[in-house]
C-alpha cells in the first residue's frame, strides 16, 4: 500500500528531469532512446506552446511565456526595456492583450510583466528546484523572428551545454524574436528564458528561474534592478525635445526648431502653437518646462497642436540630452 | 571573440543601439566563455555531436544508398550540395537555383561518380531540378511518406561527406508547415515611415539620392495613397511594391501640412535584403539564396549550410518526410513535404 501510495505521489507531482531515464545517459544510444526523448517532449509541447507568447513593442519583437492563470508572464529585461511601460502581447491565435512591463533586472536580463485587465490564460509552471544538469534535454520555445500567425512558436530541441550561476547554456538554437521566450526540461517544467547567442549556432545563453525565484518579490514590485547591459533606466529631467518655445499673444509657439531632432523628427513644425502636453492644457512656457523636466529620454509624449486652424496631435519620442 | 548577440526582432534603425549593448554584452560574457572551455557539455556529446549520431546510424545508412553527392566542379571534388535519388533507373532531384549556370555537373551515390549527368527539367514553384545518370546497378529510391510528420519528431538530415561515406545531422520538426513568401519588395522608394502605429504614415526620413528624395518628399509629409491604393496597413504598401520592378514609377498622394499633394516617385532597387536575423544567422554566406516563395514547406531546426540541402529529409523510421530545399535562418532550414514531392516528381518525370 505504502509503495502505491507513493507511486501515485509522484505521478501527480510530475518526474523530476533527472528522473527521466534518457537525461541519464551519457548519449542516447538506441532508436528506442532517440523515441523516448521524442515522446517527452510531444507529450509536452502543446501546454508550452499555449503558453509562449510574442512581446510587440513598437516594431520590435520578443517573446514571452506566461505563468499565471491572470495573466503573469516572464520575459527578458532587453525586450521590456524599463519598467511600467506599455507593450502588446500576443497569443498564438492572433488576439492582442495590452500588458504592463513590471520589475527586471538589467544585470542579468530577467523580466517580468503582466496582461492588463481580466483573463483566464493557459500557463507553465515554474522548476522551482532548479534541478536540471549538464547535458539534460530541453526544448525551446519562441516567436523567432516575430509574430507569424499561420507558423505558430517554433520549438527547437538540445542539452543543457553549461550551467552556472546567472547563465544556461544550451544547443537549441534561438534567434531574434525569440528573446523572452521559455526553456523548458523534458517534464514541460520552466527552467530558463532566452537571452542571448553567440556566432555558432551551439551557443545559447538563457536566464535561469533561479534568477527570478530570488529577486521575485521585487519584480513583482515594479523595480529597476542592477546595472547590467540590458536595461538602462528612465532619468527624469533628461528628456529633450530640441525646440525653442515662445510666449505669443496666439499661445505657447514653436520658434526655432533642431534640424533632425526628436521635434522635427516627430512632424512637430516652427509655428505650431503648442495647446496640451500629454493631456495637460498649456497657456505659458514654464507650465511646458516643468511637465517636460519630469520626462525622461526614450519617453514617447503627446502633444496637441494648433496649424493653420487645424488640431494635430504629434508624438514625439523624446531625444538625450 | 565571437559576436553577441541580443535576440530581440528590431527593424534595421534599432541596428545601431542593439549592436552597442550587444558590445557591452560580449565584455561582459568574456570570462564565461574561458569558464565554458573548462566546464561545458562535450562536443561529441551536443544534439549534433559525434556520439548522438552513432544513434541514428540506421538512417545514415539510407543517406548513405539515396542521396546523392552533386559536384559543380570539374574535378568532382567540392560538394555544391546534396540530391535525393527517387527512382532505380537513375532519376535525382536537387535544389535548381543551387546548380544553374553550372559549366559542370557530376554526382556520386554511394561510393560510385556519375560524370554523365542530364539536367532534364527545372519546376520553378519549388525551385526543384530533376537530374538523370545512367546507374550501373539499380539505385535504392528514397520511401516517401505519405502523410506529413508530426511537430516535434525527430528528423535527419545529409551533413558533411567524404568520397565514400556520408554524415549526417539532426533536429526536430520545429513549426507549423506553410507557405513561404517573401516579406519585402525588391523595390524601394527611399522613405522612412514612423515606427509609431498612430503615424505610421508620415516620412521620418528621406534618403539621400533615391527616388523620393528627387521627386522632392520630405519628412514630415503623410502618405495617403500609392498608385491609387489607399494607404491604411502597413502592408498595403508592401502590396502595391511587390510587382513593381527598379526604374518603375509609382503615384504618391500624400498631405503636406493641410494641403493634398502628388507626386510621381521613380523605384530603386533595395540595397541589400540583409535582416539583422540574417546576419546573427553568420550573414548570407550560409543560408541558401532561394529560401523563400515556396508553395508549403515543413520547417525544422537541422543546422544545415546551403551546401547540405537538397538532399532527403528522414524520420526515425528512415522514412523519406521531405526534401530539403533551403537554409533559411540560425534556426530554420525548409524542406517540400513529402506529399507534395510525390506529385512533383510524377510531374517531372512525364
Amino acid at each position: 500500500m505504502i509503495i502505491l501510495a507513493l507511486c501515485c505521489l509522484a505521478i501527480v507531482d510530475g518526474l523530476a528531469s533527472d528522473d527521466l531515464y534518457f537525461n541519464q545517459l551519457e548519449v542516447p544510444e538506441t532508436k528506442s532512446d532517440l523515441k523516448a526523448i521524442q515522446g517527452a517532449l510531444i507529450e509536452n509541447l502543446e501546454a508550452c506552446k499555449a503558453a509562449t507568447v510574442s512581446i510587440r513593442i513598437g516594431e520590435g519583437f520578443g517573446s514571452g511565456v506566461i505563468i499565471s492563470k491572470d495573466g503573469l508572464i516572464l520575459s527578458a529585461a532587453h525586450v521590456t526595456a524599463g519598467v511600467s511601460e506599455e507593450m502588446t502581447v500576443i497569443l498564438n491565435d492572433g488576439t492582442e492583450h495590452k500588458a504592463i512591463s513590471m520589475g527586471l533586472h538589467s544585470g542579468t536580463d530577467a523580466a517580468m510583466l503582466r496582461i492588463d485587465g481580466e483573463g483566464d490564460f493557459a500557463f507553465v509552471e515554474i522548476n522551482k528546484d532548479n534541478d536540471y544538469k549538464l547535458g539534460h534535454w530541453v526544448f525551446a520555445l519562441g516567436h523567432a523572428g516575430g509574430f507569424d500567425l499561420e507558423r505558430g512558436p517554433v520549438v527547437r530541441l538540445g542539452r543543457i551545454t553549461m550551467a552556472n550561476e546567472s547563465t544556461l547554456h544550451s544547443d537549441c538554437k534561438v534567434i531574434g524574436g525569440d528573446s523572452g521566450g521559455p526553456l523548458f526540461d523534458m517534464g514541460g517544467l520552466l527552467i530558463g528564458i532566452h537571452s542571448r547567442v553567440q556566432a555558432s549556432v551551439e551557443q545559447n545563453m538563457h536566464v535561469p528561474m533561479r534568477e527570478y525565484l530570488t529577486h521575485w518579490d521585487a519584480l513583482e514590485a515594479n523595480e529597476f534592478l542592477g546595472n547590467g547591459p540590458y536595461a538602462k533606466p528612465k532619468v527624469k529631467g533628461t528628456g529633450f525635445l530640441g525646440v525653442a518655445l515662445s510666449d505669443t499673444d496666439d499661445g505657447l509657439m514653436i520658434e526655432e526648431m533642431l534640424e533632425a531632432g526628436p521635434a522635427a523628427e516627430s512632424g512637430l513644425q516652427v509655428g505650431d502653437i503648442v495647446l496640451e502636453f500629454e493631456g495637460n492644457e498649456i497657456n505659458k512656457k514654464e507650465e511646458f518646462q516643468m511637465l517636460l523636466k519630469e520626462k525622461a529620454s526614450g519617453e514617447k509624449v503627446e502633444i496637441l497642436v494648433l496649424r493653420e486652424g487645424q488640431e494635430y496631435v504629434i508624438v514625439v519620442k523624446l531625444g538625450g540630452k | 571573440m565571437e559576436d553577441t548577440h541580443i535576440i530581440t526582432s528590431k527593424i534595421a534603425s534599432y541596428v545601431t543601439i542593439l549592436f552597442r549593448i550587444a558590445l557591452v554584452a560580449v565584455t561582459w560574457l568574456m570570462p564565461m566563455q574561458i569558464a565554458s572551455s573548462q566546464s561545458g557539455l562535450p562536443a561529441e556529446q551536443r544534439i549534433n555531436g559525434k556520439r548522438v549520431w552513432a544513434a541514428f546510424e540506421e538512417q545514415r545508412e539510407i543517406l548513405q544508398r539515396s542521396s546523392a553527392v552533386i559536384y559543380t566542379d570539374e574535378k568532382s571534388r567540392i560538394k555544391s550540395l546534396y540530391g535525393v535519388v527517387v527512382r532505380e533507373d537513375g532519376y535525382v532531384l536537387t535544389k535548381a537555383s543551387e546548380i544553374e549556370g553550372a559549366a559542370a555537373l557530376s554526382l556520386r551515390i554511394g561510393s560510385q561518380l556519375y560524370t554523365e549527368v542530364e539536367r532534364l527539367a527545372v519546376d520553378d514553384d519549388w525551385d526543384v531540378a530533376l537530374l538523370k545518370i545512367a546507374p550501373v546497378e539499380p539505385l535504392s529510391p528514397v520511401d516517401l511518406a505519405d502523410e506529413d510528420i508530426e511537430l516535434g519528431r525527430w528528423v535527419v538530415s545529409n551533413g558533411s561527406t567524404t568520397r565514400s561515406n556520408r554524415r549526417l545531422r539532426v533536429g526536430i520538426v520545429s513549426a507549423e508547415s506553410r507557405e513561404i513568401t517573401e516579406t519585402k519588395s525588391r523595390v524601394v522608394m527611399g522613405v522612412e515611415f514612423e515606427k509609431d502605429e498612430a503615424v505610421k504614415w508620415r516620412v521620418a526620413n528621406v534618403s539621400k539620392g533615391m527616388g523620393a528624395e528627387e521627386a522632392g518628399l520630405k519628412a514630415g509629409d503623410v502618405f495617403v495613397s500609392v498608385d491609387g491604393v489607399d494607404l491604411v496597413e502597413r502592408q498595403d504598401l508592401l502590396e502595391v511594391l511587390q510587382g513593381k520592378l527598379p526604374g518603375d514609377n509609382v503615384a504618391v498622394d500624400f498631405m503636406r501640412g493641410s494641403e493634398l499633394m502628388n507626386l510621381d516617385v521613380n523605384l530603386s532597387e533595395r540595397v541589400s535584403r540583409m535582416t539583422r536575423n540574417d546576419q546573427m544567422s553568420g550573414g548570407e554566406d550560409q543560408l541558401s539564396a532561394r529560401r523563400s516563395e515556396f508553395p508549403r514547406v515543413l520547417h525544422h531546426d537541422t543546422p544545415l549550410t546551403k551546401v547540405s540541402v537538397g538532399g532527403p529529409l528522414l524520420d526515425l523510421d528512415g522514412v523519406c518526410v521531405g526534401m530539403n530545399i533551403a537554409r533559411a535562418s540560425r534556426v530554420a532550414t525548409f524542406a517540400i513535404p513529402a506529399l507534395e514531392l510525390k506529385a512533383l516528381i510524377s510531374g517531372l518525370i512525364e
